[in-house]
């Protein structure tokens, strides 16, 4: 090769144009795919963020969602067959909480005893959401801007209805003779260990057996308007006619009505008579003093009454002392609450329909000595004429109905000590007092507790069971 | 691609190919491309991390949340600390290790006190249903009034960032019979 031709040679292998092209091309698609790879990285890193966010907005939507829906389900466990709804105004709104808000409302099955919650969370992820007062349900409901999550759980309750004219929960009556007694030695689960009241008792009647408890079911406007109570029934009656919550009730109770009128037959004071159909083994539900450990504890409803109503200018609240009067109608029923000790003086008639709540004033919400200042009594010289639930329930509770009273209850009778207001914790005190002197009626009425009365829908929760539970969704 | 032309007698000549000029662009665009995929690379991987960490934290959130509401459906026994009127008692103040996250902590505040409740919570709040928003419901005894307890539970640990704290409100109630 000439000089001339290695030199062409030479240039042209350096400016070969083909070659550089590739070799452009070859660097341009290196430098496309960099970029492409890297625009890929900033968008996975994006969507990773993005994730992250809606995560934790979504886990925020669930924790309140779940908040609303706690507040609901407590409300239905304390209120019963109430309808709650969030805002706790008529209608249910959506309400702040932690960085979104909440928005429930229950639907009430008053015949099935069944309550639906549906608890909405909703949290903003624009910075411009909607403003839609509305659930994520509601045809309306606008979404946008918000991550929403929906909670719907069926709750089933029912409520103690009261199926005797004396309910005494835990010890019955206190110590009347033959009942139960401590002393050293005595195990209260080992009834062979048990002791009885042989002198002093502290709750007895006079000779003449004046107390009648009557377990058949009296018309609602007996007081008014007298009629019959439906016959017994045959075989083992419809309702007992006294309940309590131990074995030691049980006792308690029997040795009252045997024993406490000076040895009389005092069984006659029942009607229908406890003796015959009725089971002769005291651990039958059949038995005639029944136990019914899973009734309500009088003082939680007692309690649970006395703060609710508190409060409420439109009931009654008397204090201790001399009482007369009418309070609540047969078309107008209501609550009455007694702090302390009802006496009705000679003379005069208390007299009423609905709930009586007579219980102590201890508040364990500010008090914390275990010291009330005042007893639950109902003490009665005059009349006393009830139609509906008598409650007395706190520390040293107490019924007396003096020479010349006279009182009847048509409906149902509760009562017990309290350890929760300074009661003690030992059997024989945790019990009412009952010094009957003169003429006192129980006259157990059922229709009083049904479904519909006013006295159902204040009567305490028994079973809160959920029974059913779903996620929500928007469409 | 041909990076170097052959001289006539077969070697490589310093006069061939590139010039140092245009390989020295090259490889600055190169490199410069390079490090920004790597960086980028690394904020994916940095983002992965953090979003692994989240989700560490809300499962320890998630956890605490499911280990209270047990406790809450106990029926009540404030001196076994058991029940929703415990959980006051039980939770307030607490701190405990997330062992899976570098300096990982959940910190647990209850509130018992109606009339404190931050307004983040749903407060002042009636947390026994008595009608009022007064009460303080924090001791033993009359935590068995509790129906309601708000808690708020933040969780912290470190990352590239430095320390992150998120912050989760939940109310509880029984939700068992």
């Amino acid at each position: 090769m000439d000089l001339q031709t290695y030199g062409q040679a030479r240039v042209s292998a350096r400016k070969n144009p083909r070659e550089k092209g590739v070799a452009l091309i070859l660097a341009l698609l290196f430098m496309v795919g960099l970029l492409g790879f890297t625009a890929l990285s900033v968008d996975m890193t994006k969507a990773h963020s993005v994730v992250r966010s809606s995560e934790q907005s979504l886990f925020s939507a669930r924790l309140i969602s779940e908040s609303g829906l706690a507040q609901a389900m407590a409300r239905l466990k304390e209120a019963g067959q109430t309808a709650p709804v969030s805002g706790n105004g008529a209608n249910a709104v959506w309400v702040p909480f932690s960085n979104g808000e909440y928005f429930y409302s229950t639907d009430i099955d008053i015949v099935n005893a069944k309550a639906t919650i549906r608890s909405w969370a909703r949290v903003p992820v624009d910075d411009f959401p909607s403003g839609s007062i509305v659930a994520p349900d509601d045809p309306t409901w606008d979404g946008s801007g918000y991550v929403t999550r929906g909670t719907e759980v069926t709750m089933v309750s029912s409520r103690y209805l009261p199926e005797t004219p004396a309910y005494f929960g835990n010890g019955g009556i206190e110590k009347p003779l033959g009942g139960f007694q401590w002393t050293s030695g005595v195990d209260p689960f080992d009834p062979s260990t048990w002791q009885q009241v042989s002198n002093n008792p502290s709750s007895w009647q006079t000779a003449s057996v004046p107390m009648t408890v009557n377990a058949l079911n009296h018309p609602p406007d007996y007081l008014y308007n007298g009629g019959s109570p439906d016959p017994a029934t045959p075989g083992v009656h419809d309702y007992a006619p006294w309940v309590s919550q131990t074995q030691v009730g049980q006792m308690n109770i029997q040795a009252w009505m045997n024993n406490s009128a000076n040895g009389g037959s005092a069984m006659s004071g029942f009607i229908p008579s406890p003796i015959g159909s009725y089971s002769s083994d005291p651990t039958s539900p059949d038995y005639v003093f029944p136990v019914d450990t899973v009734a309500a504890d009088v003082q939680d409803y007692a309690w649970s009454l006395w703060s609710t109503f508190e409060n409420d200018p439109t009931v009654p609240q008397l204090n201790s002392g001399n009482q007369s009067g009418v309070y609540g109608t047969e078309t107008m029923p209501g609550i009455t609450m007694v702090t302390g000790e009802l006496q009705v003086p000679a003379g005069q008639t208390f007299e009423g329909n609905g709930i009586l709540v007579i219980r102590d004033d201890y508040d364990p919400n500010v008090d914390t000595n275990n010291t009330p200042g005042t007893s639950a009594a109902l003490d009665i010289y005059g009349e006393f004429k009830w139609t509906g639930l008598v409650i007395i329930a706190g520390w040293r509770p107490s019924i007396q109905v003096r020479p010349g009273g006279e009182a009847t209850i048509v409906g149902s009778l509760m009562g017990e000590d309290s350890v929760m207001s300074g009661g003690e914790v030992s059997l024989d005190s945790a019990t009412i007092i009952m010094k009957i002197e003169d003429d006192f009626s129980l006259l157990y009425s059922n229709a009083l507790f049904q479904p519909g009365t006013f006295i159902y829908d204040h009567l305490p929760l028994l079973q809160k069971t959920v029974v059913g539970a779903r996620e929500l969704y928007t469409d | 691609m041909q990076l170097f032309t052959t001289s006539v007698d077969g070697r490589p000549s310093r006069e061939d190919g590139f010039s140092l000029v245009e390989v020295t662009i090259a490889l600055a665009l190169f490199a410069t491309a390079l490090l920004t995929t790597g960086l980028t690379l690394l904020q994916g991987s940095r983002s992965l991390d953090e979003s692994e960490s989240f989700s560490l934290a809300l499962r320890a959130v998630r956890d605490v949340c499911a280990e209270i509401q047990e406790q809450a459906n106990l029926p009540n026994n404030l001196p076994l600390f058991e029940g929703i009127g415990a959980v006051y008692s039980s939770h307030n103040g607490e701190t405990r290790t997330i062992t899976a996250l570098p300096a990982g902590t959940i910190s647990i505040t209850c509130y018992a006190d109606e009339p404190t409740i931050p307004a983040v919570l749903g407060g002042p709040q009636d947390l026994n249903f008595d009608g009022d928003s007064n009460d303080n419901l924090g001791g033993q005894a009359n935590g068995s009034d509790l129906q309601l307890v708000p808690v708020e539970i933040t969780v912290s640990f470190t990352d590239d960032r430095g320390t992150v704290t998120q912050t989760f409100h939940r109310r509880f109630a029984q939700t068992t019979d």
